[in-house]
């Protein structure tokens, strides 16, 4: 009647258990209400666009003036909250995992830790994945409109200008009229040209593109601490250290070349050597500035990303094969 | 055969704070538990009892000797494959309904689509939660918290299950019940190791039962084997005349042996609990279609 | 866990490994990105990349909103305020062209402007002192925009005005303005090319007659690049201008018939303007 099954003498990794984690926590979060996030950074975005219109500084172009604004104060958010959800949501997974003891009833199917680990770390990074889409879905929508206004208002400013001053001149020849009509209408049209061109919507989803992987980065050193962490403050702050150290990376290579302080060049030498650089995906202010940053440069960029995520991936696991748990 | 649990020489000792101190949580436990028994692991708190399961499981590492189930390391993803485990107050994901929750676990061991529905639809039936299927666990009681612990343990048809003080905080109607199922378990040929301090409660279930006290075995056998009191005999008859008593006590004494007492029998509390409760209400089976 | 030991400083060191080339690589491709790679001063770049770490992704916020409050100072005329908020926006957001822009001509124009017309102070010659002390704030303001872009032809163009109109440096102008010249891309090209030409020759001419010789060889350059091939009876004002300017180098610097773009009219054969 009872029976020994006959066993494989392996069980191989499988990422339909990884998938299966990752939705799983995905939904977990999802349910604790990271969303209401989205609320507060639409109304910021919504608040951004009317308030900023009110500002006018003297300058000769003031739609770069507002359109500046609008986008630092979306990238800002986006990158702000995402950089909270990353380190404070991927903090509480494994600790909320230990504390409702579901990591033993997870761990005690025939689950590896690599699939239960990679499985937590795919689900935070579908959440950012979502928060960022939905985030930027909104301020691109609210980039597009202020964009048509602004470029609108210039445009028929512009001509209406040229017919005012046609209908100031009655001895203007029949011809000329034409000829400065046209004029102004190529003008005008430049004109909004050149506001679409400041709105750089493809240099938007490029600096978002980057900061999603600079979330995934810090949400996968966050699991990374949290696999030998005992305390979820641990955690957090440690995440908050990385976080600012690796914006660092790049003052402390130039320090590390230049500096003569001894214990200075130490402290700098470890950062240099063994943090991300964290700076590297900050691209909005470069492309803002004019610099040109081609797609494939873009992708050198979230290559060195997917890089460090398999380092700090790797970390992780090594760490949390051996732990007790 | 290939005995379901083999351990050997098992030593766990846990670190505890920054200083070197240590704590011997498990002296070198030999235990081997075969197919199709029911098997208790007894002890106080802090015996050595979860420990055992955790190095079972894998979840933690042995600081000597070997545990395998059915033949293979317990460090090893394999041996889990026909092992479920209910934790001691199992919390899950408090979001999730009973089915999903059942899902959740069923695809974790590779099972999917239309048999696991199926396999899923059988388990809640076999707890009795059928009714409370499509509801989020954080409504859930104790009791009916410990019964989807119990399926989700099950639902990957496991030849080993391993219950940690499965009837540990649950209302006696609830641990009978699932008292109920273990023996239905051992009826369909699963082995079961449980762990427990609720004694009288797991006497009814197990085969055999080791009883753990420090991380050491200080008794292991049937549990009809340990209980027997082999010097003395217990005679229940009904209708005895009071005159009789004497008698037969005099007869006892005339064979050379004593009388210790006689007294009327006492049924126990929880009997007397379960028999009242079913008296005021109309039965409620588990398995309710 | 003695695995752990051996593995954990071998991922790490192989991380470095590929990190640095990986890093110098990136580098390459942005080499302005926070300061680094430029010859900022080591407290400027620190204080760059600290802003950075600190304020995350709202650093351009903050500048922002401190740009509301100097522009706000700049309305009450409280230039101290002002001067101190520009540079901290300038050091928040070293990228964003435009403060550099508007805060070195706050600086040079408004604040010198409002210093000599200071009607609290009725000495001239501290008017005057304190005049130059702004402009000369503006400049160097703009001067460190420049240094933390280099590559922008807005603020090179920028420069070169404030030389010319404030400073009434007219070679500096006028190399400021063949700076942008150099690197201007877009659409104000055709014009910074004549402006840079200007105002080489008003060097020339007024301050460094040395450079005539240079003055008649951009303009020669600039003919032949953008307007030579128009016949002549679809000239404009600008091919009439840059055509007497170049005929009249051609004169003074006695430039030998066969190399002139426009040779004198020999009485018996009429040679056309070279291709």
């Amino acid at each position: 009647m009872s029976t020994t099954p006959a066993l494989p003498d392996v069980v191989y990794f499988n990422l339909g258990r990884v998938w299966t984690m990752a939705l799983n926590t995905l939904i977990e979060m999802t349910r604790q209400k990271v969303f209401y996030f989205m609320i507060v950074f639409a109304l910021l975005m919504i608040g951004a666009a009317s308030f900023f219109s009110i500002f006018s500084f003297g300058e000769e172009a003031q739609y770069i003036t507002q359109l500046k604004f609008i986008k630092d104060t979306g990238l800002g958010a986006i990158s702000v909250f995402g950089a909270i959800i990353a380190v404070v949501a991927t903090a509480q997974l494994l600790p909320a995992e230990l504390e409702n003891r579901t990591i033993y009833t997870i761990l005690a199917k025939p689950v590896h830790r690599l699939e239960f680990l990679l499985g937590k770390f795919v689900g935070v990074a579908l959440l950012l994945a979502i928060s960022v889409t939905l985030m930027g879905s909104l301020f691109l929508g609210v980039v597009f409109i202020k964009d048509q206004n602004l470029s609108a208002a210039t445009y028929h400013e512009t001509i209406e200008a040229a017919e005012g001053a046609v209908a100031g001149s009655p001895d203007m020849k029949p011809e000329t009229k034409q000829k400065v009509l046209a004029e102004a209408r190529t003008r005008a049209e430049q004109g909004a040209a050149e506001i679409h061109k400041t709105a750089g919507y493809q240099d938007i989803v490029k600096a978002m593109t980057t900061t999603l992987f600079k979330l995934w980065l810090v949400a996968a050193m966050t699991l990374m601490l949290s696999s030998f962490a005992t305390s979820m403050v641990f955690t957090v702050v440690m995440s908050a250290m990385l976080y600012f150290s690796g914006h660092l990376v790049p003052v402390a290579q130039k320090f590390y070349a230049t500096s003569k302080a001894p214990l200075g060049q130490l402290m700098a030498g470890v950062v240099n050597w063994f943090l991300p650089n964290l700076a590297a995906f900050d691209v909005a202010d470069d492309l803002f500035a004019g610099d040109p940053l081609p797609w494939l440069k873009v992708l050198k960029i979230l290559s060195y990303g997917l890089f460090y995520l398999l380092v700090t991936l790797t970390l992780a696991h090594l760490i949390f094969r051996e732990r007790e748990i | 055969m290939t005995p379901a649990i083999e351990i050997k020489g098992l030593t766990k000792r846990y670190r505890t704070g920054l200083r070197r101190e240590t704590v011997l949580a498990l002296d070198h436990l030999d235990l081997r538990v075969e197919p199709g028994e029911v098997y208790g692991l007894l002890g106080p708190n802090g015996s050595g009892k979860s420990t055992t399961l955790k190095l079972a499981l894998g979840l933690i590492r042995a600081t000597a000797g070997e545990a395998k189930i059915f033949g293979k390391p317990c460090a090893s993803v394999v041996s889990r494959l026909h092992v479920g485990f209910l934790p001691e107050n199992p919390y899950f994901y408090r979001f999730l309904t009973g089915a999903e929750t059942l899902m959740f676990y069923g695809r974790l061991c590779g099972m999917s689509g239309a048999p696991l529905s199926k396999r899923v639809d059988e388990l809640l039936q076999l707890v009795g939660l059928t009714n409370a299927a499509s509801r989020p666990l954080a409504g859930y009681s104790k009791g009916m918290l410990q019964r989807i612990g119990l399926a989700q343990a099950m639902v990957h048809d496991p030849q080993l299950l391993l219950l940690d003080e499965p009837t540990a905080g649950v209302d006696p109607i609830g641990s009978k019940e699932i008292r109920d199922l273990i023996i239905r378990l051992r009826a369909m040929g699963k082995t079961v190791l449980l762990c427990s301090h609720l004694l009288t409660q797991v006497q009814d279930v197990c085969d055999r039962i080791c009883i753990l006290n420090q991380g050491r075995k200080v008794r292991e056998g049937r549990v009809d084997d340990l209980l027997r009191d082999q010097k003395r005999l217990c005679i229940t008859v009904e209708s005895l005349p009071e005159a009789a008593r004497a008698q037969i006590a005099e007869w006892v004494e005339d064979w050379g042996a004593s009388v210790v007492s006689i007294e009327n029998p006492q049924t126990t509390l929880e009997s007397l609990f379960l028999d009242a409760v079913k008296a005021q209400q109309p039965p409620t089976p588990p398995n309710k279609p | 866990m003695k695995r752990n030991w051996v593995l954990i400083p071998l991922v790490l060191l192989a991380a470095a490994l590929v990190k640095m080339p990986f890093e110098a690589s990136m580098a390459a491709d942005r080499p302005h990105t926070a300061g680094v790679g430029l010859n900022l001063k080591t407290r400027e770049m620190i204080g760059q990349g600290m802003s950075l770490a600190l304020l995350g992704g709202f650093r351009a916020l903050v500048a922002d909103f401190l740009w509301i409050s100097a522009h706000a100072a700049w309305e009450q005329n409280r230039w101290f305020t002002m001067r101190q908020h520009f540079e901290v926006v300038t050091t928040l957001q070293p990228r964003a062209i435009l403060f550099w822009d508007m805060a070195s001509w706050h600086l040079a124009w408004n604040a010198s402007h409002a210093a000599l017309h200071d009607p609290n102070e009725p000495r001239l010659a501290v008017r005057l002192r304190d005049q130059r002390h702004w402009m000369r704030a503006g400049r160097e303001l703009l001067e460190r925009g420049i240094a933390n872009n280099p590559n922008n032809a807005f603020l090179h163009e920028k420069l070169a005005w404030m030389l010319h109109d404030k400073f009434q440096d007219l070679c500096g102008a006028a190399d400021a303005a063949l700076k942008a010249v150099q690197l201007c891309q877009d659409w104000r090209r055709g014009y910074l090319q004549r402006l840079a030409g200007y105002w080489l020759e008003d060097c020339a001419r007024n301050v460094a007659p040395s450079r005539l010789r240079e003055t008649y060889d951009y303009w020669r350059q600039l003919w032949l690049r953008e307007y030579a091939g128009k016949p002549r009876e679809h000239w404009d004002t600008i091919d009439r201008n840059v055509s007497r300017r170049i005929m009249k180098l051609e004169e003074e610097l006695s430039i030998p018939d066969l190399q002139r773009l426009f040779p004198k009219p020999q009485p018996s054969v009429s040679v056309p303007p070279r291709r």
